[in-house]
């Protein structure tokens, strides 16, 4: 289901007074993408992500989801029921007395059955790794962080909901339970959920993302594939991003001699590929098993360099 | 403004934000009293005379007073219509079955009136250009007699300025709760009547929970800076009164006067 921002604007302090949040922000998010929305601190972004989710309303402009504007009533209800919000640190949305009851709660608001509502928390809890067995039972608050973190996400995914959209689902995560997350995304949008993350972590967006939307000031700086908007690294620099962390060593590395063929790899393993593919013949395996294969050519020649694991970024 | 606003501050430079918070809050409390004892009708007219000057002074911006003093409208509203309804001395004016309202109730609904709307923006008006921590720290110094007394009056000001700084935190996430909550189909403003007691569950909860994880955050940060509270604490804007408040002090003497000599010579 599509979503459309038709010249959005946005300011907290209502319509036409105090600075903007969001201003003229037009972008089509297409059925079963997954999107990066990246930006500084204060760009805009998780009000992007609100009004996406109908959580907020624009003060000019339209959000569109599944063809009907958020600003009708009926149009409001119908988004709010089909794209699921993960708030920034969603475990602070925790409260029940147990994991099965919070995770059925929402279920349970839109008119499930008790029995219904508990096989769809236990369906949710296995989305994201959890053993329904061992924590349908157990306190919320008992949980690890990572942890709680995962039963906030199966919380949304308990409404079956047809596209997400999660602000800064990593933060404030160690390392392990990042990736969990992102495994976690990665997998539904595979499921075909349309997923939109919004993010200050570039490797993330880069070994995620199939489109990138860029945010300085309330504005969209670019919008495009990962290699288009990252293509742009001094635009993104001025507006305090940067680009992910192989497409800065790809540059080093290139004003160091190295030629890359193709686009610039934004992923670790992508990197990882060129410089082999560089190295010559006495390389390793990987330039033997593809001596010339560029860095755009996504099918990796060992299975550990699965294109797109995000393992650069979370280990 | 899509949050919570009564009476808060506002910053400027003008003579009243410059004033010494304890000053301003034994003058707002003289007005206050004055405000009900000035006799009516004529001792209404220095009361707002006085207002006036002050609003005027402090140059908050009219649009900025009538929001503050939005929400204490319907307190003037209540006064005045229970006056209307209650007092049954003199003509009556206008009746409908059992209510009737006498010129004598219009003259008093209009008098308290003005009395209550005076009090409220006088207090409204040194919120709105007193920071909260100045407010504590004149609030805690004007009861430092108290603290002879046993009443640990140092630690219910850093109490009561912590609590003031974590408004603005807490209510935004509550926000972020309330949106979450929301996406998960618990709207507070729809549903029964046992679904909207649930949903306030929903919300209490992590309330509470960031409240306390606040809370633990905190007190380790103060420990861990050495904080100790009681005796003998120091303090980083130390209040001394200048020539600002010496004006101040003056203009509301002299109002003062006025008020007093008018409620005697009746």
């Amino acid at each position: 289901m599509p979503i459309t921002f038709e010249q959005v604007t946005y300011g907290y302090d209502g319509p036409g007074a105090g600075t903007r949040a969001l201003d003229g922000v037009s972008l089509t998010i297409a059925d079963g993408e997954f999107v990066g929305v990246i930006g500084h601190t204060g760009s805009g972004k998780s009000t992007l992500a609100e009004l996406a989710c109908a959580a907020r309303l624009p003060d000019a402009g339209r959000v569109v989801v599944d063809g009907a504007p958020t600003a009708d009533r009926r149009g409001r209800r119908e988004a709010r029921r089909r794209v699921g919000y993960v708030m920034q640190y969603p475990e602070r949305q925790l409260f029940a007395e147990t994991v099965g009851e919070d995770v059925a709660f929402g279920p349970r608001n839109l008119g499930a059955s008790r029995d219904e509502a508990r096989s769809a928390a236990r369906e949710a809890l296995e989305l994201v790794g959890l053993s329904p067995d061992d924590l349908i039972d157990a306190s919320p608050f008992d949980l690890s962080g990572g942890q709680r973190r995962r039963v906030a996400l199966a919380g949304v995914l308990a409404m079956r909901p047809r596209a997400i959209v999660a602000d800064e689902p990593t933060a404030g995560l160690d390392p392990q339970a990042r990736q969990g997350v992102l495994d976690i995304l990665r997998d539904l949008h595979g499921r075909g959920v349309t997923v939109v993350m919004v993010s200050h972590d570039m490797d993330h967006v880069a070994a995620l993302a199939q489109h990138v939307v860029a945010l300085a000031h309330g504005r969209v700086i670019a919008d495009g594939t990962p290699a288009e908007v990252f293509s742009r690294a001094e635009e993104l620099r001025r507006a305090g991003l940067d680009v992910p962390t192989a497409a800065r060593v790809a540059r080093d590395l290139a004003a160091r001699g190295y030629a890359f063929a193709g686009e610039v790899p934004l992923t670790l393993d992508a990197l990882a590929r060129a410089v082999a593919a560089q190295a010559g013949p006495s390389a390793p395996r990987a330039s033997a098993a593809s001596p010339k294969s560029g860095p755009e050519s996504e099918s990796g020649p060992t299975p550990e360099l699965e294109p797109g694991s995000g393992s650069g970024g979370g280990r | 403004m899509r949050r919570i606003a009564i009476g808060q501050y506002v910053r400027g430079t003008s003579p009243v934000h410059r004033m010494d918070p304890r000053v301003k809050l034994v003058a707002c409390l003289a007005y206050m009293v004055s405000a009900f004892v000035a006799p009516a009708p004529w001792g209404l007219v220095p009361v707002l005379a006085m207002l006036a000057l002050a609003i005027a002074a402090s140059r908050v911006p009219s649009r900025l007073i009538a929001r503050a003093s939005g929400p204490l409208a319907f307190f003037v509203l209540l006064t005045v219509i229970t006056n209307l309804l209650v007092v049954h001395e003199g003509t009556p004016v206008a009746s409908l079955g059992w209510l009737v309202v006498t010129d004598v109730g219009v003259a008093s609904a209009v008098v308290l009136g003005v009395r209550v709307l005076a009090l409220m923006l006088a207090g409204a008006l040194v919120t709105l250009t007193t920071t909260p921590v100045g407010i504590t720290d004149g609030t805690e110094r004007l009861l430092s007699p108290l603290a002879r007394l046993g009443v640990p009056v140092g630690e219910l000001a850093t109490m009561v300025s912590i609590a003031i700084r974590f408004i603005p935190t807490l209510s935004e996430e509550m926000r972020h709760v309330m949106t979450a909550q929301a996406a998960r189909g618990a709207a507070v403003d729809e549903g029964s009547l046992a679904r909207r007691a649930r949903v306030v569950v929903s919300l209490i909860v992590p309330l509470f929970a960031s409240a306390l994880r606040h809370a633990e955050g905190l007190g380790d940060a103060m420990e861990a800076r050495c904080y100790v509270g009681g005796e003998g604490r120091t303090h980083y804007h130390v209040l001394a009164l200048r020539r600002v408040d010496a004006a101040g002090i003056a203009v509301v003497a002299a109002y003062l006067a006025v008020v007093v000599a008018m409620a005697v010579a009746r």
